[in-house]
């Protein structure tokens, strides 16, 4: 009950007023209820959670997450370690090579 | 773009292990709330990637474990009526009660049903008008929107036969409370998905 799990709308249908979806989970088709994301798509993702869309995942905020997790890995790279940065200023070359 | 092969990037996960790494200088207690998340940090070991210094503490658990004993007696209770068809997660039936637990009363006779979504549920009862369906709706934040869109649903369509035994917890409070009680201090906690939002 716990997970909730992104899926792609595979088609739309008014029922009884209601707007609902075939959703494909990677193979597993079901069906989902529109009411909270009333303009999703055919073709879009979004996670669902107890047969309910509850937010869209686009791919830009998606790329965008993922962009964020690499600049936060390459801060290390971009600023390294203070002493390396210093012997590289001062011509030393990394601090490996200082050690030697 | 498939949102899940993107995020599981070994490359992308040891550049922020990396950068854990060099920024962890001091002790940190971190607490997740929710028992998906504990599996999930055990069952991709996490939990010993981490630097020493960083310390996971296991919080209280899904709604599934912290719905009152009482709430669960009325369950079995109105599970067990002749003319009730009781509908479920899953996951609940196998939560005791005082004495037993929701599978027990389906071994006794009762018309125990999981279902996967409460609109299930909903179904269950537009498909048998001569008996009472009950939902037990039971969830964090997550959870309520669509039990609550369930029985606007009901009511839209005019379903008599239809109601839910109602169990909501929310997890600002009791996470901050539980943080709060630890002698080592909590310095942050991760929250189930949209819980947290």
């Amino acid at each position: 009950m716990c997970l909730a799990v992104p899926g792609r709308v595979l088609d739309i249908e008014e029922r009884n007023g209601t707007r609902m979806a075939n959703v494909d989970f990677g193979g597993v088709v079901k069906e989902v209820c529109l009411e909270y994301l009333p303009d999703l798509q055919v073709g879009e993702y979004a996670i669902v959670h107890v047969g309910f869309a509850l937010q869209r995942l686009d791919e830009e905020s998606a790329r965008q997450t993922l962009e964020l997790f690499a600049e936060i890995g390459l801060l290390q790279e971009e600023f390294g370690d203070a002493w390396e940065t210093a012997a590289e200023q001062a011509g030393a070359g990394p601090v490996e090579e200082v050690c030697k | 773009m498939k949102y899940i092969d993107e995020f599981q990037d070994p490359e992308l996960a040891r550049r922020l292990l990396d950068d854990i790494h060099a920024t962890v200088t001091r002790p940190w207690a971190l607490m997740e709330v929710c028992g998906g998340q504990t599996h999930s940090i055990i069952r991709h070991g996490i939990d010993q990637l981490l630097p020493e210094e960083v310390e996971l503490i296991h919080g209280p658990g899904c709604p599934v474990c912290v719905t009152p004993l009482e709430v669960i007696d009325k369950a079995l209770e109105i599970a067990s009526r002749p003319e009730v068809i009781f509908c479920s997660f899953g996951d609940m039936l196998r939560v005791p009660g005082t004495g037993r637990d929701l599978f027990q009363v389906r071994g006794e006779g009762g018309d125990v049903r999981v279902v996967y979504s409460p609109l299930d549920a909903l179904r269950v009862a537009q498909q048998n008008p001569d008996r009472e369906v009950v939902f037990f709706g039971i969830g964090f934040e997550t959870t309520a929107p669509p039990n609550a869109m369930t029985v606007h649903q009901a009511k839209k369509l005019g379903i008599p036969n239809f109601s839910m035994l109602v169990s909501h917890v929310r997890v600002p409070r009791p996470s901050r409370r539980s943080c709060r009680r630890r002698a080592a201090g909590c310095r942050a906690s991760s929250r189930p998905g949209t819980s947290a939002a």
